[in-house]
C-alpha cells in the first residue's frame, strides 16, 4: 500500500476528523471496554468509560462483536433523528475496534433522492 | 438480560418503519418517510416472566437497485417478512428476502406480516395468499400498522419462537 508523505497524512487525517467526527471504542471479546476516544460525544456515547461492560448499553453491537477476525461495515446507522454514523468494526489484538464516522450529509441526500423516486 | 436482534425485512413503503413505530410507541403517521440505511430501536418485553430486551433493526426498502447488505442481518435471532397486501409485487421481494437471509442466518424463525389491512379492499394480494404461506410452515399474519391490528401479535409470536429457538 502507498504511504503518503507525512503533510498529506496529517491533512487527510484532519479533513476526516472536520467532516466526520471519528469516534472509537476498542471491545474486548465479553464486551467490557479496553480503550475510548475520539468524538464520542456526538453520538452520544461519552459516559462509557474504559472498564465497563457495555453488552447491555450499546444496542447496535449486539450480535455484530466479537468478529471474526474480519473487517466490517454497516453504513447508515441512524442514532438520533438528525445523525447517521457508518459503523466501522475492525479486529483487533485484544478485542475488536468500533468506529464511527459520521454519515449525516449522504444520509440527508440519500433521503431526498429516495422520497423523490417514491413520490413520482 | 436476554438481547434478542430482529430485522425488518420488505420492499420499499410495505410499513416497515410504521409497524416498529407502532408497536414500540403506538403511533402512527399517515406521511411517508422512506427509510435511509438502518434504524435501530429498543423495546423490553417479557415471555413466560422472562425480561427480554428486543432490539429491532428497521432496514431501508430493498429494490431492484439497491440491496439489503449481509452486514445488516448479522447476529439477528430472528426477522420479521412484510408485504404491502396492496402491492402484489411485494410478495416476490420478501420471497427473495427469505432466501437471502437463510442464506446468512441459517434457519432461524421468522413472521410473514401482510400490512394495510385496513385496506383490505384494496388488497392486490388474493385472499388465500396467507392460507398459501401457512401451508409451507410459515408463521403469518394478517395486520396493520395504521390500526394496530397484528402487531403486538406479529412481535410476541416471533419472540416466542426465538426464545424456543
Amino acid at each position: 500500500m502507498e504511504t503518503y508523505p507525512p503533510p498529506i497524512q496529517y491533512y487527510l487525517g484532519h479533513c476526516l476528523k472536520e467532516s466526520r467526527s471519528p469516534g472509537y471504542l476498542y471491545v474486548s471479546q465479553d464486551y467490557h471496554i479496553l480503550d475510548a476516544g475520539g468524538d464520542l460525544d456526538h453520538y452520544s456515547l461519552h459516559v462509557y468509560k474504559k472498564g465497563q461492560c457495555i453488552k447491555e448499553l450499546v444496542c447496535f453491537l449486539h450480535g455484530l462483536l466479537p468478529l471474526d477476525g474480519v473487517p466490517m461495515v454497516i453504513p447508515l446507522i441512524q442514532f438520533h433523528a438528525k445523525t447517521f454514523a457508518d459503523l466501522h468494526l475492525l479486529p483487533g489484538e485484544l478485542g475488536d475496534w468500533v468506529l464511527l464516522l459520521d454519515a449525516t450529509e449522504e444520509a440527508i441526500q440519500r433521503q431526498r433522492a429516495q422520497q423523490l423516486t417514491y413520490q413520482q | 438480560m436476554i438481547q434478542k436482534k430482529i430485522c425488518m425485512l420488505g420492499a420499499f413503503a410495505v410499513g416497515k418503519t410504521s409497524f416498529v413505530k407502532q408497536y414500540v410507541t403506538g403511533i402512527f403517521s399517515e406521511k411517508y418517510h422512506t427509510t435511509v440505511g438502518v434504524k435501530i430501536d429498543k423495546k423490553m418485553v417479557e415471555i413466560d416472566g422472562q425480561p427480554i430486551t428486543l432490539i429491532l433493526w428497521d432496514l431501508h426498502g430493498e429494490d431492484e437497485f439497491q440491496k439489503i447488505r449481509a452486514s445488516y442481518l448479522r447476529g439477528s435471532s430472528g426477522y420479521l417478512l412484510v408485504v404491502d397486501g396492496t402491492r402484489q409485487k411485494t410478495i416476490a421481494v420478501v420471497e427473495d428476502l427469505h432466501r437471502m437471509a437463510q442464506e446468512i442466518l441459517g434457519e432461524v424463525p421468522f413472521v410473514l406480516v401482510i400490512n394495510k389491512a385496513d385496506l383490505s379492499e384494496q388488497w392486490e394480494i388474493q385472499k388465500d395468499a396467507a392460507e398459501r404461506f401457512r401451508a409451507r410452515g410459515w408463521m403469518v399474519i394478517e395486520g396493520s400498522a395504521k390500526t394496530g391490528e397484528g402487531v403486538e401479535q406479529a412481535f410476541s409470536q416471533l419472540t416466542k419462537s426465538m426464545v424456543d429457538d
